[in-house]
């Protein structure tokens, strides 16, 4: 027999905490839900190689790597930026963010990585043909950080 | 939608003022259930062979009837509820999680120039108990004030777990200390085909979380906002997008909202 509440809506289960769900820890600091800025600094790399730097470190002080959700959008007006940026003014991708150089190839990315410490926010840049110095320019993140295991882990 | 259901307020709240930040349930919203929860470990050799091969792997029956709403964390490339671009394997062998009414699939499609191949498809998988094609809209909720707190609260262990003076959330099914994630709006939003793009209306003022699934259930293409905080405008990340998707756009769940 399962022990619990239920809520049903017209005999439908709309709620039973027999099962999990998502949930976010209000209290932590710092917060599991947030817009934060983000400046990645220009990475310089030879032709072919990928190169990548740690943006931001958020500690989750949680006994396991958790379940994340983040998303990236530009932090300036669509003026501010370069022109070869400009393909991802107003932009607000889901947790995946790459920049183009001025011939159209996606060359940098912005993502995430969870282990059992922290949340780092990661900047990679990766010159396809050739070599060169990344144009970044800031960008904000808004993440939610779940107390739920996300990360091969039950 | 009637005054009928249960609220549960964050602690410290009173129930006939929360507004939506700061209600740890309201029976009005649709909330993500978590109906299966798993760590995929797929290493499939496909042989060499004259022919492409359409790759299909079963990792799991959910039985719920419908396709659900899915979260899957690959192994390498950790990107939650995903974006738009395929899964890949240490052989950056590119694959995706796929659903229909019963299962959950590993699929790929491989050239057969490209065999053979070892395929490694690791991950944290859930399968939530919402068909996000459920057409449902709430009300926004005005938004202001801190939350107190108070001895007061509500919490329910998972199946499993013995302790409610335990202070790690993860053990916990419900917990009003603990924010769950609750449901603004969902559907079927529908391409324009003079723009390629579709665009879901959600009128919180804010740039909410949400997920979006093409019609095999997997997270798809991209979103732009164009500085409109009432709607989000999906399209294609290398191709133009046709149909329609079915989304769940989340309302946030702490006031910390982004504009």
């Amino acid at each position: 027999m399962s022990n619990g509440l239920e809520v049903r809506d017209n005999s439908k289960p709309v709620l039973r905490t027999t099962r999990g769900h998502l949930l976010i820890d209000p209290s932590i600091i710092p917060s599991h839900f947030k817009v934060v800025d983000i400046s990645p600094t220009a990475l310089t790399s030879i032709a072919g190689e990928s190169v990548e730097s740690v943006v931001l470190r958020i500690p989750h002080r949680l006994p396991y790597a958790p379940f994340v959700d983040c998303y990236f959008f530009p932090a300036g007006a669509v003026g501010n930026k370069p022109d070869q940026f400009f393909q991802i003014d107003g932009t607000y991708w889901h947790d995946f963010h790459p920049f183009n150089n001025p011939s159209g190839v996606v060359t940098d990315a912005l993502f995430v990585k969870v282990d059992d410490v922290n949340l780092n926010v990661i900047y990679r840049y990766n010159p396809v043909f050739a070599g060169g110095v990344s144009v970044p320019f800031p960008v904000k993140m808004k993440y939610s950080i779940f107390s739920n295991p996300g990360y091969n882990q039950l | 939608m009637g005054k009928k259901g249960l609220i549960i307020t964050q602690q410290g709240i009173d129930v006939e003022k929360a507004p939506d930040f700061k209600k740890v349930y309201d029976s009005n919203w649709p909330i993500l259930e978590i109906s299966h929860e798993m760590v995929v470990d797929v290493v499939v050799n496909i042989p060499a062979g004259a022919n492409d091969v359409q790759f299909r792997y079963p990792v799991l029956k959910h039985g719920l009837g419908f396709k659900p709403a899915t979260s899957y964390v690959p192994s390498d490339e950790y990107d939650a509820f995903g974006s738009g671009h395929s899964f890949h394997d240490a052989g950056f062998h590119s694959y995706d999680i796929e659903v229909d009414d019963q299962y959950v699939y590993v699929t790929s499609l491989f050239f057969a120039f490209e065999l053979p191949i070892l395929l490694t498809a690791r991950g944290h998988l859930r399968v939530y108990d919402y068909d996000p094609r459920i057409e449902f809209k709430a009300n926004p909720d005005p938004v202001g004030g801190d939350t107190r707190k108070s001895r007061f609260g509500v919490k329910v262990l998972k199946q499993g777990s013995v302790s409610l003076r335990d202070d790690e959330f993860s053990r916990f099914s419900l917990n009003s200390r603990a924010k769950a994630l609750t449901i603004h709006q969902s559907g079927l939003v529908t391409v324009d085909p003079a723009t390629n793009q579709a665009t879901i209306n959600h009128g919180l003022g804010y740039l909410p979380s949400y997920m979006l699934f093409n019609t095999d259930g997997r997270p798809s293409v991209a979103v732009r906002q164009f500085g409109d905080l009432n709607k989000l405008t999906f399209f294609g990340v290398q191709a133009a997008i046709t149909g329609s998707f079915p989304y769940i756009v989340f309302k946030d769940p702490l006031l910390e909202q982004a504009k």
